[in-house]
């Protein structure tokens, strides 16, 4: 499988790029401490 | 019906001798450039390239070539080929040159990186890149892996607006970039039992039968056609493909966005989409529908100056064609709304379950995963290096890494305010940048004159290397040097058959060199090309055999790529499981991603910055929609102005224009002719083309005069006829991506001895550009 560890054109892991909020699903920043929509906490990245 | 001569006659092996002939059977990139790897029988003699034909035996190309290869040998043994290493020895400028080394030349590489890496930190070397061709991965990897800074550039290409915001959008919204399906992607072509016949081709933003872009043929539009495939082209220019199409669509430049929502509207609004998959397979297709409502047919005949019926017209036919494929092109991506057309014509691919199903637009990666272009060697740069690069926290897109370029007008404020830290080196590997993608090119090589140290890799001295360079070093050929190419598909051999030009180096041997006197813990482990390339075929889960054996077989297609459906077989995602490489897993007509960057999530129409609807004041001094960049027979950009016989097809940089502008503006035909906006101008010579709107002209692009002087004030004529002293830098979309090459203003007047008196290449190098002109 294609990964872009080394760039290739494909693109970077979704899951570095957006967190899900546990409540209301809304996709956020995985910055983001509060869910931007329902703010709800959002869970901490390991 | 394509295969109606004898292919018993044409031989299947890498080598053979033909009586004094040795016969070499591969394929050719670049250089000199080129976007296809056609495959090829090499003739030499006594190490010398005689004769070139195309081979009947390679899938690709069915023994079809195009005149930069037909006249290979003309470009190989042109006297004006860079010979040997050289030293600038008067000022910048100057071209006064001394011949040295190999190893002289390296040795100044080498103490110069020594002593910006001690003194200012290697991030302060950036290097330029051109356009897709086989001088893409090495660059990056001398970047990288041997200089260790990560700021490589596509150099200066305002807005990265060349495939990038096509490419984008394909990962963000699918994971996985498409193409349209002209059954090329397998090796018995037409007679894969699974491959179907596109319906209908929508030739979208090129002219695919001269440009040959993105690694696609254009005669593969013609042998649709043969089949019974239907055109609809849209294009401001009237093309041979437009001439032979069902519907044309003279759109104006820089309005494809609101064209494909245009087309999203019928299709929705008449239900013609494809219920299965956008139920299935889609994430946010009730935003899109709430969306297209603000784009109604009036409203996007007023907007791109097609009329209603042909826009409904031609959505109609795309939808109900099954299959149906775009080809799409760079038009696309040169405008403010490239991200948002480009997002918006994936939509319909979707809308319409014409994703990656045979005749549609076909999902694909490199052969075998194996070419990493412009990303190569990113692994070697640490975070704390990452953090550095040019310009990059300030796009969204470009920080989490969809593309491995800083941006280019970033790099161009960088090297103009020495922040956030002058930049010491450049480092220009197969790219002239102020001859062909630099917008404002003026302002550009007034940038680029800061630059204390520059090394120039080519074929030819170029205005670049004359401006710029303090050493020049000579690139070889494609037919000179063992490589290969796995962009897209099939991996393709490319295997010297000539011996290299007086003392050229391919690119791949410049890599190794380097890479063993500054990174000899990185390299010495490669006793040759071979062995490196080898070692590119094989890594991380590649093929199981080496360099040589790929000479051998000349083509290897990889069955992933020829296979259809695969989001509903699980090849798309590094979980084996159905779906797409997205947040959602679906195709994403609405982006989460934009959402979370702050970007509108749905496609939208955004005006050129210049226009008749957003500086109609503007339009009363410069009347004209000025389009640029339409592509030559025989030149490629601003490559093969040299050559006799590309001189011949092409003797003068031509300016389209409707007869009747041209009238009203006493114009003729073959009348050198002024175009002009408050940039800059540039001098080309009037062609009537009756297809195009009144109101628009068109500006051919790369063009420079290496039979003039090549020392300034003269270098080369570079700003001449030069379209880029009209264009922009640092006027981009919202995303960073797509900047309006194609889509800006100009006024048109003739050429006379009292408007002449001062050409505009000494306006530029002695006068300090057209500003200070003018005042």
């Amino acid at each position: 499988m294609c990964s872009n560890d080394k760039g290739g054109f494909v693109p970077p892991d979704a899951n570095k790029l957006v967190a899900r909020c546990p409540a209301c699903k809304a996709f956020n920043s995985p910055k983001n401490i509060k869910c931007k929509k329902c703010g709800a906490d959002m869970p901490k990245k390991s | 019906m394509f295969e109606d001569f004898n292919m018993e006659l044409y031989r299947t092996e890498a080598r053979w001798q033909e009586g004094e002939y040795t016969v070499t059977r591969t394929s050719v990139w670049t250089a000199p450039g080129c976007h296809n790897g056609c495959g090829v029988l090499l003739y030499s003699k006594n190490g010398k390239l005689e004769k070139i034909e195309g081979d009947p035996n390679a899938p690709f190309n069915r023994g079809r070539l195009c005149l930069r290869c037909i006249n290979m040998i003309e470009q190989v043994y042109s006297n004006d080929r860079l010979k040997w290493p050289l030293k600038r020895v008067g000022e910048k400028g100057d071209n006064k040159w001394q011949r040295i080394t190999w190893d002289e030349a390296y040795d100044i590489i080498e103490a110069k990186y020594n002593e910006i890496k001690d003194n200012h930190g290697v991030e302060s070397i950036a290097t330029l890149v051109g356009t897709g061709r086989n001088s893409m991965w090495q660059p990056a990897v001398i970047t990288r892996a041997i200089f260790g800074s990560p700021n490589l550039c596509f150099g200066f290409l305002s807005g990265d607006s060349c495939y990038q915001p096509r490419m984008t959008a394909n990962l963000i919204k699918l994971g996985d970039c498409v193409i349209s399906d002209c059954s090329q992607t397998h090796p018995l072509r037409e007679k894969n039992s699974e491959w179907k016949k596109p319906e209908v081709i929508v030739v979208w933003g090129n002219n695919p039968l001269v440009s040959n872009g993105d690694g696609f043929m254009g005669h593969w539009i013609v042998d649709m056609m043969r089949l019974g495939t239907k055109l609809i082209v849209v294009d401001p220019a009237l093309t041979w493909l437009a001439a032979k199409a069902d519907i044309w669509l003279r759109g104006r430049p820089g309005t494809d966005a609101a064209l494909a929502l245009g087309f999203l509207n019928v299709i929705i609004n008449e239900d013609l989409y494809d219920h299965d998959f956008v139920e299935n397979w889609t994430y946010g297709f009730e935003d899109l529908v709430e969306r297209v409502k603000e784009y109604p047919p009036e409203k996007v005949a007023d907007i791109t100056w097609i009329p209603k019926d042909q826009i409904v017209e031609a959505a109609r036919m795309y939808a109900k064609a099954k299959p149906a494929a775009i080809q799409w092109g760079l038009a696309i991506d040169m405008q403010m709304a490239a991200m948002e057309a480009s997002g918006a014509i994936t939509d319909l691919m979707a809308l319409t379950g014409n994703i990656d199903v045979p005749g549609g637009n076909i999902i694909q990666r490199y052969a075998y995963n194996r070419s990493k272009k412009y990303g190569s060697a990113i692994e070697y740069i640490p975070e704390e290096m990452l953090l550095k690069r040019i310009g990059t926290y300030e796009s969204p897109i470009h920080e989490s890494g969809y593309t491995p370029f800083i941006p280019p007008d970033k790099l161009l404020e960088c090297l103009e305010t020495g922040r956030p830290y002058p930049v010491q080196m450049l480092w220009l590997q197969g790219t002239n940048p102020i001859a062909n993608m630099a917008g404002e090119a003026p302002r550009v090589y007034a940038a680029m004159k800061k630059v204390p140290f520059c090394v120039v890799v080519d074929l030819f001295m170029t205005p670049s290397a004359v401006a710029f360079a303090d050493l020049v070093l000579p690139a070889a050929m494609s037919v000179e040097r063992d490589s290969f190419r796995a962009w897209w598909t099939p991996l393709r051999s490319i295997a010297r058959g000539a011996e290299q030009y007086e003392q050229s180096k391919s690119d791949e041997e410049i890599v190794l060199d380097l890479g063993k006197r500054i990174r000899p813990d990185r390299f010495d482990k490669y006793k040759d090309v071979n062995e490196y390339l080898t070692q590119l075929l094989k890594e991380d889960g590649g093929v199981d055999y080496d360099f040589d054996t790929l000479v051998e077989r000349v083509n290897d297609f990889w069955d992933w790529d020829y296979t259809y459906q695969k989001h509903e077989k699980g090849l798309l995602r590094s979980d084996g499981q159905p779906g797409f490489v997205t947040p959602t897993g679906l195709y994403e007509f609405t982006s989460p991603l934009f959402d979370v960057w702050g970007f509108d999530m749905l496609p939208k129409h955004i005006e050129p910055v210049e226009g008749p609807y957003t500086t109609p004041e503007l339009m009363r001094e410069f009347p004209l929609i000025l389009t640029t960049g339409n592509r030559l027979w025989g030149c490629f950009h601003s490559e093969h102005r040299q050559l006799p016989t590309m001189r011949e097809i092409h003797p003068d940089p031509m300016m389209d224009i409707n007869p009747q502008t041209a009238k009203e503006l006493g114009i003729n035909e073959g009348d050198w002719v002024w175009l002009e906006n408050r940039r800059g101008r540039c001098k080309q010579k009037a062609r009537f083309n009756i297809g195009l709107d009144p109101k628009v002209v068109r500006g051919e692009h790369g063009w420079w005069f290496p039979e003039k002087e090549g020392a300034e004030p003269t270098l080369y004529g570079v700003f001449d006829s030069n379209i880029n002293n009209l264009t922009t830098m640092g006027v981009h979309g919202p995303t960073h991506y797509g900047a309006p090459y194609k889509s800006t203003v100009c006024k048109v007047y003739k050429v006379t001895p009292e408007n002449d008196r001062v050409s505009p290449t000494e306006i530029v190098t002695r006068m300090g550009g057209f500003s200070y002109a003018k005042r």
